[in-house]
């Protein structure tokens, strides 16, 4: 499971990358980041990040008709919403790229898995 | 209140009737409760509200209850969700509490001036001036403050403790200001008689009418 502190910072940008796929509500982004290996996130950690996402004018919500009972929020990307995932992932893949050289380097180390 | 928030309020009602799990039902109740005593604006409560109902019956026919929805914490939810949403200015909050004591003190009056007629009825002295009381004017403000404060109060706290508890607390609370107010109300009405001013009938009513208009346009305009 990832830690929340470690998910913090990046679950926002994941949800936007989520909605970018298809135009979807809260319990299927819940499900998605479980597919992706994210664990259980709860609707009841979505919601307020769906609002925030909202107000920054990143997300669009829109009512459609639901199967199961009355009509269901559904949510899609406004064009400030790409321009802010297409910032995310830059900013993201530039970390993941600073964090892996340091696990590589950490790995090829003496001190790794006490062998110091 | 503006029509569009009463229709969403109607709207929420209805679509709570969906709800059938008991835990979920109470649970929401207490975040309702809990939402009505922040600061943000009425159509925004109702907003979140159906959010929130429309989660809970999706999730009761997925077989979930409202832990597996929201999670353990719905405080926690409750002021993460209260952070994301634009909050009412000072004024806004001073207006709309400054309305509720309008409407207190309404009721107060005419409770006041129906006891005055009735006393006035039975005395024969039908419609005429009868005097206003330090008495009765400081039980007044402290019946007042004392509603305000108790609402406020259970807002802050529909969280706290199981309902066993809360029921068992909030029925202690009761009978504690009930006999408190009694009191106070028999002390002040029996020992402080200074009169102040006379007052008639037909003006109480014209107050209780303007306070009334009053009450209605803060409602209307700043709720």
């Amino acid at each position: 499971m990832i830690p929340s502190q470690m998910l913090k910072g990046t679950l926002e940008g994941c949800v936007l990358a989520i909605i970018s796929q298809k135009e979807t509500y809260g319990y299927e982004i819940s499900e998605s980041l479980s597919k992706y290996g994210f664990g259980t996130i709860k609707e009841g950690t979505i919601y307020p990040m769906l609002l925030r996402l909202e107000k920054n004018g990143f997300i669009q919500a829109i009512y459609k008709e639901s199967e199961l009972g009355p009509k269901r929020k559904y949510y899609r990307l406004t064009e400030e919403g790409k321009s802010n995932l297409v910032e995310f992932l830059s900013s993201y893949e530039e970390l993941s790229n600073a964090v892996n050289h340091l696990i590589q380097d950490v790995k090829e180390g003496d001190c790794y898995e006490e062998k110091c | 209140m503006k029509k569009s928030v009463k229709n969403l309020m109607r709207e929420n009602e209805n679509l709570e009737k969906e709800i059938h799990n008991e835990d979920s039902i109470k649970a929401l109740t207490d975040i309702v409760v809990y939402l009505r005593g922040s600061r943000i604006s009425m159509l925004d409560q109702e907003k979140v509200r159906k959010d929130i109902v429309e989660m809970l019956i999706d999730g009761e026919k997925r077989g979930q209850d409202i832990r597996e929805i929201i999670g353990d914490d719905f405080k926690e939810f409750c002021d993460n969700v209260i952070s994301e949403i634009p909050k009412k200015s000072n004024l806004q909050v001073m207006i709309e509490n400054f309305g509720d004591v309008l409407l207190g003190l309404d009721m107060l009056l005419f409770i006041r001036l129906i006891f005055v007629l009735l006393s006035q009825i039975t005395n024969h002295t039908f419609i005429s001036a009868f005097p206003v009381r330090l008495g009765e004017m400081i039980t007044g403000i402290v019946i007042l403050v004392t509603a305000v404060a108790l609402v406020q109060w259970i807002c802050r706290n529909s969280f706290e403790g199981d309902d066993a508890e809360k029921d068992r607390k909030y029925t202690i609370i009761a009978v504690f200001i009930a006999m408190f107010l009694t009191g106070f109300c028999i002390v002040m009405n029996l020992f402080v008689k200074v009169e102040l001013f006379m007052i008639h009938p037909i003006v109480i009513i014209a107050i209780i009418v303007l306070i009334a208009i009053l009450c209605k346009v803060i409602e209307y305009y700043v709720k």
